[in-house]
């Protein structure tokens, strides 16, 4: 009898992590509300299931095989899957314990967004807690969710000429406010240079989403 | 006969109008125009100012279309460079804008200065394919609240072909025109002329924001034309299939007419396409095949509603089919890097791959100067042709057997042509910079327009 409910738990934990793998959102969805209604052990449908299903995908794409959108697929799949289990999760027994909180956000003026979501999404892939503020996000907004979420890093995305200044500008309020020295600020986007990083004195600039999570990887070990 | 080919029957161009007709009656597309939105509302559109999403009837597509002028002239500070549209034969737009340029002397990629936007109109003045002039690189030595009206006044100083620039507030709308008019003495001639016109890119998918928008709208007043230029990259900002892409594209221009036209009816519009792909890797912007194939359906789409056209993509041996197609415009040379930085040198190559597309696409020619049946009975077996008489004019007559201006046949396809090409192109660009300024502006006039710049320096400090 105990063999086969541990055979119908690896099933379903292989279920969970063909569902991030694969990037089925709805499935990951279903699977995590079965976990919370059966009291699964979060920590084993985490490990064995659902961030097997991520660390696939994200070795998948660093070996060639999987592209962009399938990596984005499987990332939002993970994230619907820890919205439904967000709140047992962090509970002390919870389990999942992310590599760090990233805050993603377009600054204010700019409404382009793509660059920002793939970041996310490697930045997800490979375990960080990311929050997305969306785009042309007001300076204000941003200092407010630092305060809020207190991440880690925050990264600043601007595609735009005239929208850079405002990466210079959050960093420069950051400063003012005295908060500077508790987050790392990394910035991004088309027109965006190391020069230009080193200039406004931002933590750290990258010219894709691979070298974004070394970058964030460095910053914080 | 010409080289023609065709990207969609007329069955699937009705689809592309179709398709866009669903896109904008049901989904809409995004405003960020307040001024913008006002005038679709109050002209029947379903426009809610909460989610600033407008949905455009049939009735008012049709109405924009009708009052978008199908013919007009592009002028240039330089009659002599005046480029009607339609155009007779297809133009090249100057390539932008970059954030770096190509040092010619050390070789090397460095950020751009309002100096290299003056040079590189000087550079582009010379390229034969050369019709527009955007503005090429950034003035990144230059305030961020006003490097556009920077970029503007120091191409328009650079050429004297037509400009097309850019602005990001609409602030700066009447520093523009106060150039203009410098340039020009009036505001009428302003109106008359169009020496400059502005490249608006809709944001896809779908969206209109409103800096470039109200600055253009400003600008509407004074008929400086509008080149809507869509930029979608498939995969990411248009969805992953060409015929889809063209669709997208062909709502975000429409919508885009249909807003102009609202505001100043009559207004001069270039239907524009731009677009890249994914890399699917990494999710850069890539110009590559699909762009060739989205931009030939485009100007298929345009001319079904009989706009001038404006295509991305020109400039590279591959790009052939685009020219077949006969654009008025393509856009495309003088930039590397997916657009990033300016290449002077480039630009010099560039013009002479366009150059060599358009003898193709100009395809065979068969008349009494072609036929040349008489030279082949004349010589007979074993005989020659070098010494003919035919062959003496022909070889003067770059429509039929295409000789560079630039660049030696001896080039070609050789382990090191690209090499060879690179070379000789920096010195031809050098060459220009050391010569004099083509159609150089009176100093009153220089002097004018660098007082209007410092002007906008001061008044618009801190609002971008």
């Amino acid at each position: 009898m105990e063999g086969r409910k541990d055979m119908v738990m690896k099933e379903l934990l292989d279920k969970m992590r063909a569902a991030v793998l694969d990037g089925e959102e709805e499935d990951a969805v279903a699977l995590a509300k079965q976990a919370l209604a059966d009291k699964l052990d979060l920590k084993i449908v985490m490990d064995e299931g659902f961030l097997k299903g991520i660390q696939e995908a994200g070795q998948l794409f660093a070996d060639g095989e999987y592209f962009l959108p399938d990596l984005v697929c499987s990332a939002d799949a993970m994230k619907a899957a820890l919205e439904v289990l967000d709140e047992e999760l962090k509970k002390p027994a919870g389990g999942f314990t992310s590599k760090g909180k990233i805050i993603m956000t377009t600054v204010q003026g700019d409404v382009h967004d793509i660059g920002k979501i793939i970041v996310g999404a490697m930045l997800t892939a490979v375990g960080y807690e990311v929050h997305d503020l969306g785009v042309d996000v007001p300076n204000e907004e941003v200092l407010s969710a630092i305060d809020e979420i207190k991440p880690d890093v925050v990264g600043l995305s601007a595609l735009l000429t005239t929208t850079m200044i405002e990466q210079k500008n959050i960093i420069d309020m950051l400063k003012a406010s005295g908060k500077r020295n508790s987050v790392k600020v990394i910035v991004g986007g088309a027109p965006v240079t190391h020069e230009w990083a080193d200039k406004i004195g931002a933590d750290g600039y990258s010219d894709d989403a691979i070298s974004a999570v070394a970058l964030v990887d460095r910053l914080l070990s | 006969m010409k080289l023609s080919t065709q990207a969609l029957s007329q069955e699937e161009r009705e689809l592309v109008h179709r398709r866009t007709l669903e896109i904008l009656e049901n989904v809409g597309v995004c405003i960020k125009s307040e001024r913008a939105l006002k005038a679709l509302a109050d002209h029947g559109a379903d426009v809610s100012f909460d989610t600033q999403i407008a949905k455009i009837p049939e009735r008012l597509i049709v109405q924009c279309l009708e009052t978008a002028p199908k013919s007009y002239v592009l002028g240039a500070r330089n009659p002599k460079f005046d480029f009607p549209m339609p155009a007779k034969r297809v133009g090249h737009i100057l390539d932008g804008i970059t954030t770096n340029i190509i040092d010619l002397e050390t070789g090397e990629r460095r950020p751009s200065t309002k100096e290299d936007v003056f040079n590189t109109g000087r550079v582009f003045q010379q390229m034969d394919m050369g019709a527009v002039a955007w503005s090429g690189c950034s003035a990144l030595d230059m305030p961020p609240e006003t490097h556009c009206l920077h970029e503007f006044a120091a191409i328009l100083q650079g050429t004297s072909k037509h400009i097309q620039f850019e602005l990001r507030h609409k602030g700066e709308s009447r520093y523009a025109v106060e150039i203009l008019k410098a340039v020009l003495g009036s505001e009428e001639e302003v109106k008359r002329r169009k020496i400059a016109s502005v490249l608006y890119c809709p944001i896809s998918p779908l969206t209109h924001d409103d800096s470039m928008l109200d600055a253009y709208l400003e600008l509407a007043e004074y008929d400086v034309p509008v080149n809507i230029y869509p930029c979608p990259i498939v995969g990411l900002t248009s969805p992953a299939s060409v015929f889809s892409t063209v669709c997208l594209i062909n709502a975000e221009v429409l919508s885009g007419l249909v807003i102009y036209q609202l505001i100043k009816p009559g207004l001069p519009l270039m239907y524009g396409s731009c677009s890249g792909t994914a890399d699917p890797r990494t999710g850069d912007y890539v110009d590559k095949e699909e762009s060739v194939l989205i931009s030939m359906a485009s100007r298929e789409m345009a001319k079904y509603y009989g706009l001038p056209s404006v295509l991305s993509g020109g400039g590279s041996p591959e790009t052939v089919p685009q020219y077949m197609i006969e654009p008025e415009l393509i856009d495309g040379i003088g930039t590397m890097d997916d657009g990033m930085t300016t290449d002077l040198a480039g630009m010099v190559m560039q013009n002479e791959f366009c150059c060599r597309n358009v003898r193709i696409a100009r395809g065979i020619r068969v008349d009494e100067e072609t036929d040349l049946i008489e030279e082949i009975i004349k010589q007979g077996p074993g005989g020659g042709f070098l010494g003919s008489k035919s062959t003496r004019r022909m070889f003067r007559d770059s429509s039929e057997i295409y000789v560079s201006k630039v660049f030696p046949d001896s080039f070609r396809h050789t382990a090191t042509e690209m090499e060879d090409m690179r070379r000789h192109a920096t010195e031809v660009a050098k060459a220009i910079l050391k010569g004099p300024v083509e159609d150089e502006l009176p100093q009153s006039v220089q002097m004018k327009i660098e007082e209007i710049c410092k002007m906008a320096d001061r008044d618009l400090a801190g609002l971008a």
